[in-house]
């Protein structure tokens, strides 16, 4: 039952994740609009999103404070995808299962980086006057969902392999015994909630991230025929 | 690009005071202006139909819009980068807050979220009340893009105020002082409606003023066809201090590289005021004048002069127009700023520049906003930035740096950008300068900085009404191109 809702729930997520994307990619962007100082070149785009999006160069420029929670964070989640994944896929590269394998300490960044973020949100003024009640909610809600798998991990609550037995048996449609525990039970649910709501909410920076035509776009020249000596031909 | 010695500037990050700037509008443009433009002079009836459909029409239309009303995560990284936050300490000022006033809106009728649970997520009605905001506080946004680039997602705040502005157009809130600019530029030409005739005698009076100065026969060629460079300059170029030194400094040059040039009397304005207020329509309009006047008298380079956010729309959406332009010469940018054809000329050796007729000056930059993060210059990256500090390296012997925190990619906003150049808004104005004025009087303790150079006619004019306020005179404020001019050494007569 439970196993059914959330991958009912994850399709749902990523259907709309699809949806969301589409509608980014189909509205047009008219204008050449960079934000300058923009790079010229291929590859300094490239070095800008990576940069971008694994370290938050701006954001550390910027907020060096919300940079450190918000880089904990996300890297925890990263940390935690991939355990998700090799829970159920089974990856047997070493290195993978290495970084995989310790989901305690990956909630731990998250949920350290949560609380920071959240800590932010009421104390400085400024960012309190721009919050709205969801702004709070997502991260406690994002907490409960860690600290849940947190406590699952810690306690030793249900063994990983009884879990994956079950997933893998709905999916493949066999007979199967749910694995006991309300802790499941509880980030089960959440994972759901999660799954639903994401690509109406404010979590769709992921996607935007990758559309924002001002971090996307790279500078164009506007000299067309290369001639380093133009001036010097045409005067004098 | 010139290192500057000192520290980051310590910036004061103001308490929060609500509502401390609300009573700040500019003027409503009446019937006349709106008529002109096609466009209503008062709330319509319909209004909120109409605002609605105009933003549902943006959406569509824009990327931009869409992802930036998306995707905003409310980390509050932009709430201390406005200088008009800086300078008033309304909240309402902060670039996230700004861009809320439109996104509680969006998600209000646009999004699963607002229809279902608007006070949970943020979202709000569409009523008088939010307009009436609208009106105030997109109109404290001069579109610098501070906040841009100190976001992680990039969202870009002016993207949203000429959002905004568009919005207000179309339901009857125009401003008088950028409609008025549009439809003055649309019918005579330029900003200051300043006939054919009368620029003819302003550039033989200008002319008359270099013979008697330097006892050299420099030209300011009007309407001539089969010039090489069309030059394209803000209008207040033609009279107003210390513009006009700007343009001296540009014939000047023209004339000691032996380059043939002409203004254009159709497109005698560089400064397209459509951008303000999302016009786009006007704002092609405008630029298609340029692209007539090219074609009219057959020019092959386009050069612009010193004006910030004409350079943006250059750079932005002038390159598509001009391919309908024949004649121009395709191994040089197109279009060109005045600064790098000085660059080149510099660097190629063919003007020479005696720095030392400036040791009675002690010179700073300011990076104009449009030219900083929304144009480039010599096709390469940072070029905006180090080529002209190259050119007045290259023409004064005193060059300093403000604090690295407040130049470059980081400079503040003169604070009257935007279409904000208006004296209703002279609070707002003096206001949102300071940040740029803090780190010119630190400078200015160090260094004995006498001057601030700037590349850009609003820069110019709002810095000399703002500087007597902050302890300078208004004459400290000077064109790059009249420092030019001063070094540069006249070998023809
Ligand atoms: S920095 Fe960008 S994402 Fe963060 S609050 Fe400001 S606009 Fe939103
Ligand atoms: S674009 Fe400039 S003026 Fe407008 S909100 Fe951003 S920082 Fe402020």
């Amino acid at each position: 039952m439970i196993a059914a809702l959330v991958l009912l729930a994850l399709a749902l997520c990523l259907a709309g994740i699809v949806w969301r994307v589409i509608q980014f990619a189909c509205t047009p962007q008219l204008r050449h609009m960079p934000l300058t100082p923009a790079p010229f070149s291929r590859r300094g785009q490239l070095h800008r999103v990576v940069s971008e999006l694994f370290l938050f160069k701006t954001l550390f420029r910027s907020s060096t404070w919300t940079w450190v929670f918000a880089w904990l964070f996300h890297v925890g989640l990263l940390w935690l995808l991939l355990f998700h994944i090799n829970l159920f896929a089974q990856i047997d590269w070493a290195w993978f299962a290495f970084i995989a394998s310790e989901a305690k300490f990956a909630s731990l960044v998250t949920m350290v980086g949560l609380i920071g973020l959240l800590a932010r949100r009421i104390v400085v003024p400024r960012v309190r006057f721009v919050s709205a009640p969801s702004d709070y909610l997502w991260l406690v809600f994002l907490l409960c969902l860690v600290s849940s798998g947190f406590l699952m991990r810690w306690t030793n609550h249900n063994d990983l392999e009884s879990v994956r037995h079950y997933f893998l048996s709905v999916v493949n449609q066999l007979q199967s015994e749910f694995p006991s525990g309300w802790l499941l039970i509880v980030h089960l649910l959440l994972a759901a909630i999660l799954f639903i709501v994401f690509p109406f909410s404010k979590l769709l920076h992921a996607p935007g991230f990758f559309f924002s035509p001002s971090i996307m776009t790279r500078d164009k020249k506007r000299t067309r025929i290369k001639s380093a000596k133009a001036e010097g031909r045409n005067s004098g | 690009m010139a290192k500057s010695d000192l520290l980051p500037l310590k910036i004061k990050v103001p308490e929060l005071k609500l509502g401390s700037m609300s009573h700040s509008q500019p003027y409503q443009a009446n019937a006349d202006v709106q008529t002109a433009l096609d466009l209503p002079s008062e709330l319509i009836d319909n209004w909120k139909v109409v605002a609605l459909e105009t933003l549902g029409v943006e959406l569509k239309q824009s990327r931009a819009l869409r992802v930036y009303l998306d995707s905003c995560i409310k980390c509050g990284a932009c709430t201390d980068k406005c200088h008009y936050f800086l300078g008033t300490g309304d909240p309402n000022n902060m670039p996230v807050a700004r861009q809320d006033l439109l996104r509680k809106v969006y998600r209000r009728y646009f999004t699963v979220a607002g229809k279902l649970v608007p006070k949970l997520v943020g979202a709000e009605d569409l009523t008088e009340d939010v307009i009436d905001d609208w009106y105030r506080y997109f109109h404290q946004c001069s579109q610098c893009r501070r906040c841009a680039s100190s976001c992680p997602i990039g969202i870009d705040t002016a993207e949203i105020s000429m959002v905004g502005r568009r919005i207000l157009d179309k339901i009857g809130l125009g401003q008088k002082y950028s409609n008025q600019i549009i439809s003055k530029a649309l019918t005579k030409g330029n900003n200051l409606g300043l006939p054919g005739p009368a620029l003819a005698d302003t550039l033989e009076g200008l002319e008359e003023d270099i013979v008697e100065e330097t006892g050299i026969n420099v030209k300011l060629p009007l309407d001539q066809a089969n010039a090489d460079i069309l030059l394209v300059t803000p209008s207040a170029d033609f009279f107003a201090e210390p513009h006009v030194d700007g343009l001296i400094g540009y014939a000047k040059v023209f004339h000691e590289a032996g380059l043939s040039w002409t203004i254009s009397s159709f497109a005698s304005e560089a400064a397209n005021f459509g951008l303000f207020t999302g016009n786009k329509q006007r704002l092609e309009e405008m630029a298609e004048r340029i692209v007539q006047a090219a074609n009219e008298l057959k020019v092959r380079r386009i050069v612009f002069g010193e004006c910030g956010h004409a350079w943006r729309v250059a750079c932005n959406y002038l390159p598509p127009l001009l391919e309908k332009v024949s004649t121009l010469d395709r191994r040089y940018p197109v279009p060109q700023h005045i600064v790098e054809v000085t660059h080149q000329l510099i660097e190629a050796k063919q003007i020479t520049l005696d720095a030392s007729k400036n040791d009675h000056r002690r010179i700073t930059f300011h990076d104009s906003c449009n030219v900083a993060r929304a144009s480039q210059l010599g096709d390469v990256p940072n070029g905006q930035l180090t080529i002209p500090r190259e050119v007045l390296q290259a023409s004064c012997n005193y060059f300093f740096d403000m604090a690295p925190n407040t130049t470059g990619q980081n400079t503040f906003c003169c604070g009257g950008g935007g279409g904000l150049l208006t004296d209703e808004l002279s609070e707002l104005r003096t206001a949102g300068a300071k940040p740029r004025m803090s780190a010119f009087q630190a400078l200015h303790k160090k260094h004995g900085i006498t001057h601030m150079a700037a590349m850009c006619a609003i820069c110019k004019s709002q810095f000399a009404q703002v500087f007597p306020h902050y302890g300078f005179a208004l004459d400290q404020v000077i064109s790059v191109h009249q420092i030019v001019g001063d070094a540069l050494v006249m070998t023809k007569s």
